[in-house]
């Protein structure tokens, strides 16, 4: 699942996957505005066929509690 | 620290600098201020500021009011004007997280764009049909029903229900129209904004022409049941009252009260809502909102 996610993200911020590691967080990345958030969104919610609440989409604001958020997720 | 708190009307002149990239030239700084000055004296924020440390890196928008529809009253908030610092980007959604907080009330928005009204769909806000259709008002104007009586601005407002005449109040000093019809059915009173028409064909006669030819896009009526019957006598008297050669009228008003079509007629300008209260979308109009206050067309 992590690396899933850090392809994920890779392509919805056009980074390397590599560059993204457990302390990622929104600030980090140029293109994590906004608008590239929810498009992270949609795309983890099509990859993973899970949906979030809005708070839930609205705190996603760094990698750890993407992860977190996911794994909850996919397990229950 | 980044934080969200709210804005106050002194705060105007930190958020000026952030407006003035919104990129809309036609908005000067006098009326970009009337955001900020309470104009419905309803003593509430006019929006949440971005802040880091002291300093201002973004604004949300918010206009405040309490609605009475079909005799009940209903809470909104109007979103405007949401605008981040370049550098603080990735923060933007705190100002909106605030929005989405807010308990028993109808958020709506009217001048999203095209990225922000992606970002909105996506939290699962609603989006209410927005095309409209023109009416044409009658050119022999003397074959107005005799019956119906049209008032301009706030000249007699008898017979008009205490919320229809706070409205008129409220929106008396914004650029726009408002009429009350009397028939002997009753009295509505209206809210239209008057919008510039010249058939696409003929726009070199503009130039020469001494007048400029006008409709009246529709708002707001006070009482549907009585504006939307007789709805062609209604609006050729108030065309032939304003002189206007028709009235622009929402499609989600000719479904709900089943009128024929008129030619269509396309509008930029979407509607987004989002409310844990049950509401009738067509009820929603854009009174209360930075349609009027910052004169949008």
């Amino acid at each position: 699942m992590e690396e899933q996610l850090k392809e994920i993200m890779g392509a919805v911020f056009n980074v390397d996957p590599s560059v993204i590691d457990e302390n990622t967080a929104a600030g980090d990345l140029e293109k994590w505005d906004s608008l590239h958030h929810m498009n992270l969104v949609a795309a983890l919610e099509e990859a993973f066929d899970i949906e979030f609440d809005e708070e839930e989409m609205l705190s996603l604001m760094n990698y750890k509690l993407i992860l977190l958020t996911l794994q909850e997720k996919v397990q229950s | 620290m980044i934080y969200v708190t709210e804005a106050t009307k002194e705060d105007f002149d930190d958020v000026y600098g952030l407006l003035k990239l919104l990129n809309d030239t036609t908005i000067d700084q006098k009326t970009w201020g009337l955001v900020f000055s309470d104009v419905f004296k309803t003593g509430a924020s006019p929006g949440y500021l971005l802040k880091d440390d002291e300093k201002t890196v973004g604004f949300f928008g918010t206009v405040f009011s309490n609605r009475i529809i079909d005799g009940e009253e209903f809470r909104f908030c109007n979103c405007h004007s949401w605008i981040v610092d370049e550098k603080y980007r990735s923060k933007g959604l705190l100002l909106l997280s605030k929005i989405h907080k807010l308990k028993n009330h109808i958020l709506t928005i009217f001048s999203a764009s095209s990225e922000t009204f992606q970002i909105y769909k996506q939290l699962k806000w609603k989006e209410i049909d927005n095309s409209a259709s023109v009416f044409w008002g009658q050119p022999l104007r003397f074959l107005v029903n005799g019956n119906i009586q049209v008032y301009q601005d706030n000249q007699n407002l008898e017979g008009i229900s205490e919320s229809g005449i706070k409205i008129a109040e409220d929106h008396k000093t914004f650029q726009c129209k408002i009429n009350t019809l009397r028939k002997p059915a009753g009295s509505a009173l209206q809210v239209f904004k008057e919008v510039p028409y010249f058939p696409a064909k003929l726009i070199w006669l503009q130039k020469i022409l001494p007048f400029q030819l006008k409709l009246g896009h529709f708002h707001y009526t006070s009482d549907p049941g009585l504006f939307f019957t007789d709805f062609k006598q209604n609006i050729q008297a108030i065309c032939k009252k304003e002189n206007w050669l028709g009235v622009i009228i929402p499609n989600r008003y000719i479904k709900k009260y089943g009128l024929t079509e008129g030619r269509k007629y396309y509008k930029k300008r979407s509607i987004l809502y989002k409310s844990d209260i049950e509401i009738d979308p067509v009820l929603m109009d854009m009174l209360y909102s930075e349609v009027f206050i910052l004169d949008l067309k």
